[in-house]
Parts: C-alpha cells; structure tokens; sequence
C-alpha cells in the first residue's frame, strides 16, 4: 500500500528533495533573534536564509577554544612568578621589573600558570609556561634600550 | 619572605611602588560593609611577592622593608601585611596616580612621627 508520499513523489518527483529538505529542517532547533532592519531585508532576499546564518555563525564562532574547551568559561587559576632570590638573581633593577609586570600581564591574558626566572650572566630571562608547555621566553632587559 | 610596607606609608599611600610591582601584589584595602577598617596604607600579598626589591626604591617615604630588615618598632606591621591571606577579597590593586613627592624634612618629620629612632635599620633579621 502506497503511502501518501510515494504518491506524491510520482505526481512529482522533485518533492523527494522537498520532503528530505523538510525533514532536515525539523532536527534542528528554531532560534529567533532581532536584528537592524537592513540585516533583515538583506536576509530575506537570501535563497536559502538557513544555510547561510549557520555558515556565518559557525564561521564567527571560529575553532573551539582550547583553553574552556568551548564553554566561554575559564576557571581561575594563579599565576606564579618565581621568586627573584630562589633564582640566584639579586634584584631586578626598575627597567626589569617594567617588563617582568608586562610579561605578567600578558600571561593573566593568555592563562598562563607560571613564569620561571634565570640568571644568565648579566641578564634575566623568563620563561612563560601553562601546565608545563612552553608559552613564550624572552629576556629581561636591564635598561631601556637607547 | 617577602617585603612589608610599613606604617610609615599610612596616609601618605605614594602608589609610586605599584607602577613597579611585577606581581600586582601591592594592594589597598576595601572594608566590606559593616567589615572592620585597616589602617590606611599599602599592602603586600607576601604569597605573591617575589622578592625583586624593585617597589623599595621608589616609596618616597622609605616605608618597605625585606621582611627580616622590618625595624623592631614596625613589627606588627609584618602581620598586619600577611592579613591579605586572610582576607584576600577586601584587597584590590589600586589605580596609580602622581602624587608630590616628598622633602627629604617630611620623611624624617614621617619616621619620628612613628616612633623610628636612626636609620631604621636594625631590623627583626639582627635582633
């Protein structure tokens, strides 16, 4: 016994890709949102309005972030520095501590969990790491150069 | 150890030595409401001070000291420093603005004021 289907997919054959279409349509979840009205008049004349605000969004949304995994949340964790001392350095003279609180502040940005000082004769150098894997590495300048 | 900010920072509060700090670890205090006030000064976070020395020389009233160079009369200053431990959500890292910087008369008028006799050297290190 033909279903109501079938039937219509011999009056008309396209209706195949018609019913697949519609099908489709109803897994996915219906989202409404506002936009600017020129948003919206540029969308409606759009062939297929779907398609496109998916390709958009995941495009914007880019790769996963693999620090939250996606999840937009990051649970906060300290940043430790080492200390000067322990490092067999003396002290850091005003210019070093400028830049050492530069390199702090970008690890705040990038999560990082650890910046570890050497003496290298007469420089410093730091190394910016996240759970063991190297971040970033540089040296600390005694003075400004000219 | 790490450095202690002194009483001889009380109400002058310079902010001179949080342009330096690496660590952001020089800290004001907010009382939270009906929360007990602490003086009014800097802190440091002795957990997060690394022990560069970069913040003493710029206090224009010589207020910090290496933990073990504190002078015998600031002793209780060490604890009132390490009550950041504790109470770590009533510190905030304050915005640094100019202040004039200080005659070399209003640092000793400073020091007297609270009860520093010398150089201020003799610290808990060589008692």
């Amino acid at each position: 016994m033909p279903t109501t289907i079938h039937i219509y997919r011999i009056i008309c054959p396209s209706l195949r890709e018609h019913a697949s279409y519609s099908i489709l349509l109803y897994m996915k979840t219906r989202v409404t949102f506002r936009i600017e009205p020129d948003l919206a008049n540029a969308l409606r004349e759009l062939p297929n309005q779907t398609t496109f605000v998916e390709a958009a969004l995941r495009s914007a949304l880019g790769r996963t972030c693999p620090l939250c995994a996606g999840h937009g949340r990051l649970a906060l964790r300290r940043l430790h520095v080492a200390n000067v001392r322990d490092s067999g350095i003396e002290r850091l003279t005003r210019h070093q501590a400028q830049e050492l609180q530069q390199v702090f502040r970008l690890g705040q940005q990038v999560a990082a969990t650890h910046i570890a000082l050497e003496k290298q004769g007469d420089r410093v150098r730091f190394r910016m790491s996240r759970d063991g894997g190297s971040l970033l590495s540089g040296n600390l300048d005694r003075q400004e150069a000219n | 150890m790490a450095f202690v900010i002194t009483r001889l920072c009380r109400d002058c509060k310079d902010l001179s030595c949080i342009a330096v700090c690496p660590t952001n670890c020089i800290l004001e205090h907010v009382a939270p409401p009906g929360g007990s006030e602490l003086p009014n000064q800097l802190f440091i976070d002795p957990d997060d001070c690394i022990d560069c020395n970069a913040c003493v020389p710029e206090c224009p009233w010589e207020a910090i000291y290496p933990e073990l160079d504190v002078p015998a009369a600031f002793e209780p200053d060490v604890a009132l420093n390490a009550l950041v431990r504790e109470r770590r959500d009533e510190f905030r890292v304050p915005e640094v603005v100019e202040n004039r910087f200080p005659s070399a008369a209003e640092v000793h008028e400073n020091q007297e004021r609270w009860g520093l006799q010398g150089d201020g050297s003799k610290g808990l290190g060589s008692k």
